[in-house]
């Protein structure tokens, strides 16, 4: 090593002998410094009752609600399904009353057209002519 | 009370006092750091009635509870935006009444409330790592265990936090350090 290496080397090595020294001893103080501290009077029995209330039990409840919206949505679903049913059927069933009120309908004037003609004709054959438009 | 709540009990009493101390260095402020402190005990409650969330051991408590405590502390300063700096003055208030008064282990009050200030100053990786190291007595490779960071990122973040530490002390501490 050089004289000028060791002028350089020697002061810088004992600048960081003394340094480490230092930073150590801080250390130390550092370490003294920061010894735990206690909680604040009444921790333990606050985290208790916060532990036993309702509030607690959201948080477990939280983890099912996915089921239960699950469980609301199929609901609703089959309800809707059921007033669809019911009022598909009402509809069905009315229009079947109106097909048969229909179908009675024309029957009933076949019959009184059928009962009109036979009238006419028993009156025309006694020499009675009602005219009746024609 | 049920056997859950008696274990629960105990380890609250065992580990009030490390999980308060984390919160208040980490956060540097009383009120958020009763909050975080309960929150993660009240964590460690839902996890011990979750049986695949087994804690086997009082080791395995502490680690977890360290684990939790420093995540919810560093997310609650960037949460509510609480500026250690500013609280500074109110942490000394509370945690060091007494100033003058010399503690069991000979330091001064004044002096270990003026390094609890200067802590307070460190940017939140080096304090935590500096917490850990000097609060907790955990060596570098635990701490980056804990922290899930690599060692030599912790070494780093103590190496530069200690220094910040000793520079800022010898500015404004210099009737303490040499």
């Amino acid at each position: 090593m050089s004289d000028q290496e060791k002028r350089v080397d020697g002061p810088e090595l004992v600048g960081n002998a003394e340094h480490d020294l230092k930073l150590a001893e801080f250390e130390l103080q550092l370490a003294r410094a920061m010894r735990r501290v206690d909680a604040p009077e009444g921790f333990a029995e606050r985290i208790m009752e916060r532990s036993a209330s309702p509030a607690e039990t959201v948080v477990v409840m939280r983890r099912h609600q996915g089921m239960w919206r699950m469980q609301a949505w199929m609901s609703g679903a089959v309800a809707a399904a059921l007033a669809l049913g019911v009022f598909g059927a009402e509809q069905i069933h009315q229009r079947r009353e109106q097909a048969k009120a229909d179908q009675q309908f024309a029957v009933a004037m076949q019959v009184t057209d059928h009962a009109l003609a036979q009238t006419r004709e028993q009156l025309q054959r006694a020499g009675l002519n009602l005219n009746l438009g024609e | 009370m049920a056997m859950e709540a008696v274990e629960f009990r105990r380890l609250v009493e065992t580990h009030q006092r490390m999980v308060f101390s984390l919160a208040l260095r980490v956060t540097g402020e009383y009120g958020t750091a009763e909050e975080v402190a309960q929150d993660a005990f009240l964590e460690l409650y839902r996890t011990l009635g979750a049986p695949e969330d087994r804690l086997e051991s009082e080791d395995h408590v502490r680690f977890w509870l360290r684990r939790v405590t420093v995540h919810r502390a560093t997310d609650a300063i960037r949460r509510r935006a609480v500026r250690p700096e500013a609280a500074a003055e109110e942490f000394l208030e509370e945690a060091h009444a007494g100033a003058g008064v010399e503690d069991g282990a000979g330091m001064n009050a004044t002096m270990v409330a003026r390094l609890e200030e200067l802590l307070q100053g460190l940017p939140e990786a080096m304090r935590v790592a500096v917490v850990l190291r000097y609060q907790e007595e955990m060596s570098p490779d635990e701490i980056a265990k804990l922290l899930g960071q690599p060692v030599a990122t912790v070494k780093s973040h103590l190496q530069r936090g200690l220094q910040l530490l000793r520079r800022k002390a010898a500015v404004t501490m210099k009737e303490y350090v040499r």
